[in-house]
């Protein structure tokens, strides 16, 4: 009995100060058919489905020179299956009311995913505001649209399916549609492990395409690997960009081409028809402030600006060149205004000529 | 019999006060905190709040504190910090963050907890304003929050701004971008070593210092700088503006 009471104190003595989580065995594996959300230790005990055979092929990024690692959500990593799975998605144009219009409607490859034209038209014939944003490196990105007004790919691509002056459907009506197709079926099986396809994994399958569009193959970026010169034109454009007489990479800089951040660039003298940011914000401080786009591939992405209102690059520049629009929300950065950048004939079309160097030809083609 | 009951308590009680006991221990040092002030003027009556208002056009002050009629506002200000550390008597230097970003319009990078402060009796905090050249260079800190904020374009010596003060100055419609850096590959960024009294002994619990930044002190003392444009270039304004920026620019208050 002594003895005993003597271990017993032993043992208070080692375990007293033991305050480690208690550990559960069992599959830890989501993919798994027996996975428990209760197991925090893996026991090897994970089964998978056999009939399906379930099993992805990771989809490497390789992180292009000059840029942060890629921002992947931790629920959607990429896949191979779900990638090609998200290109059909997003070209597939039952995800519209009617079954006329695809994201690949407003985002065409020919033009870096965006549009020739300065607003697009919705299913109902309803014109849209703004102009189709270029899709290009999308994963770098940390806020959406010209307003931010999504802060991932994923939430993103949730609203023109049911935006009414674009797709304008229902997700009900989207997911029935495609549960009825056998090779949806069995992708979405073979992607996700999933029996009933819904918008979750819908709107995962198309970010996971967005994030695999990457452009980083311009005579740009040749010539930063010294492949390739740049032209007299082309040196004095860049030079031109990048220092403070054109002041283009304050928002256009690093080997990204944008800062992910929002700006009034002088467009409207107050009276502003789009709030933008401010619309989303509610702060009248960032009104007319819009995200900054990259300028890679700027030269197969016009009409340029949140409207569109400047059909070409040489419009673009110039109204640089102008010094822009007093407003009170206008970005100090376009501390030219009321002067003027005043580059000479010569200097704006070198600056166009480096800025036609961003353009990446295999982007388009692919 | 009881000799043996008795050690069975003894080894009871020692096993519950050996816990309470290694729980002490981990608060024996002082934490401390460190939260990022900003002052457009620096005001003679230092009763009065004196806190950066943002977008308001306000006058300059001399250095003797009368009005210089020139009217000016900050609208963005963002500078990196570097080498943060504490330097105590005993000569030993207690290092505390590799880089800091700060960005007046981002309330959350106003303030930053260091943790844990071993004993000691302290007698400077310093910090370098900007970034030693060694590692200011074009995408070294690509993951950085402040990678596409800050970089310094490699036409210009390459890397990244120490700071970006914008504003506007005379009306609502001129402004000023007085952005700082290592322009042409040279390095502006300065070591700023504040005096200060801090001896920790034992738990003091949070300590808490404000560093301010006096913005008016840039173009004072002792060169005074006008309120211009494109100094990126500009290697003779770089070097004022460091000069000014080790003369008056920042104070620090221990506020425990």
């Amino acid at each position: 009995m002594i003895r005993w009471s003597l271990y017993f104190c032993i043992a208070l003595l080692i375990f007293s100060c033991k305050k480690d989580p208690e550990i559960i065995f069992g599959c830890t594996d989501e993919n798994a058919v027996n996975w428990t959300s209760l197991a925090n230790f893996d026991d090897g005990s994970c089964k998978y489905d056999s009939i399906n055979n379930y099993q992805t092929t990771p989809y490497i990024i390789t992180t292009p020179y000059g840029f942060p690692d890629m921002l992947i959500p931790d629920d959607n990593q990429m896949t191979v299956e779900g990638v090609e799975l998200g290109r059909q998605l997003f070209n597939d144009p039952r995800l519209s009311k009617n079954n006329s219009l695809s994201c690949a409607g407003c985002h065409n490859q020919n033009n870096s995913f965006s549009s020739p034209n300065q607003y697009n038209v919705g299913v109902d014939n309803i014109m849209g505001f703004r102009n189709a944003s270029a899709l290009i490196n999308l994963g770098w990105n940390t806020s959406f649209n010209w307003d931010g007004s999504a802060l991932t790919l994923e939430e993103q691509a949730f609203e023109p399916v049911t935006n009414p002056i674009e797709m304008h459907d229902t997700w009900q009506n989207v997911e029935s549609k495609l549960n009825n197709d056998s090779n949806y079926f069995i992708q979405f099986k073979n992607t996700f492990n999933i029996e009933y396809i819904d918008s979750i994994h819908i709107v995962k399958a198309i970010a996971q395409f967005e994030r695999s569009l990457i452009s980083v193959d311009s005579k740009y970026d040749k010539w930063r690997k010294g492949e390739v010169q740049l032209s007299l034109s082309e040196l004095n454009g860049y030079a031109i960009f990048n220092t403070e007489k054109g002041d283009c990479f304050h928002c256009h800089g690093t080997e990204m081409f944008m800062d992910n951040l929002f700006h009034n660039n002088g467009l409207d003298a107050g009276n502003f028809l789009d709030l933008g940011l401010g619309n989303i914000s509610g702060n009248p401080l960032d009104n007319a402030k819009f995200k900054t786009p990259t300028v890679r591939n700027v030269e197969f992405t016009g009409p340029y600006m949140h409207d569109g209102r400047f059909s070409t690059l040489e419009e673009v520049v110039e109204h640089y060149n102008s010094g822009g629009n007093y407003s009170t929300t206008i970005d100090p950065l376009m501390k030219k205004v009321g002067i003027g950048l005043q580059l000479t004939n010569n200097e704006k079309n070198d600056l166009v000529n480096f800025l036609k160097t961003l353009s990446d030809n295999s982007y388009i083609n692919k | 019999m009881k000799i043996i009951n008795y050690s069975s308590i003894l080894i009871i009680f020692l096993s519950i006060s050996s816990c309470l006991i290694e729980e002490n221990e981990t608060i024996t040092n002082a934490s401390l905190d460190f939260s990022f002030s900003h002052s457009q003027i620096c005001l003679p009556d230092t009763s009065t709040d004196n806190k950066l208002l943002l977008d308001k056009l306000i006058y300059s002050l001399s250095p003797d504190g009368s009005i210089i009629p020139e009217l000016y506002s900050v609208k963005n200000l963002n500078y990196l910090i570097s080498n943060i550390s504490l330097s105590s008597s005993d000569g030993s230097n207690f290092p505390l963050e590799d880089i800091y970003f700060v960005d007046a319009l981002n309330q959350t990078s106003l303030t930053l907890n260091l943790g844990e402060i071993p004993n000691n009796i302290y007698t400077h905090f310093n910090f370098q304003f900007g970034l030693d050249n060694s590692i200011n260079l074009s995408n070294n800190f690509v993951n950085e929050s402040f990678h596409t904020t800050m970089a310094w374009p490699e036409m210009m010596g390459g890397g990244y701004h120490y700071m970006k003060l914008e504003g506007a100055y005379q009306n609502d419609s001129t402004f000023y971008n007085t952005h700082t850096g290592p322009s042409m590959g040279v390095d502006y960024s300065f070591m700023v070593s504040k005096e200060i009294a801090l001896n920790v002994d034992g738990d003091l619990g949070d300590i808490s210092f404000d560093l301010n930044m006096i913005i008016d002190n840039w173009y004072k003392n002792p060169n005074d700088i006008s309120f211009a444009n494109a100094i990126m270039m500009d290697m003779q304004k770089q070097m004022q503006f460091k000069m000014n920026g080790m003369t008056d620019v920042f104070t620090i208050e221990l506020n425990k």
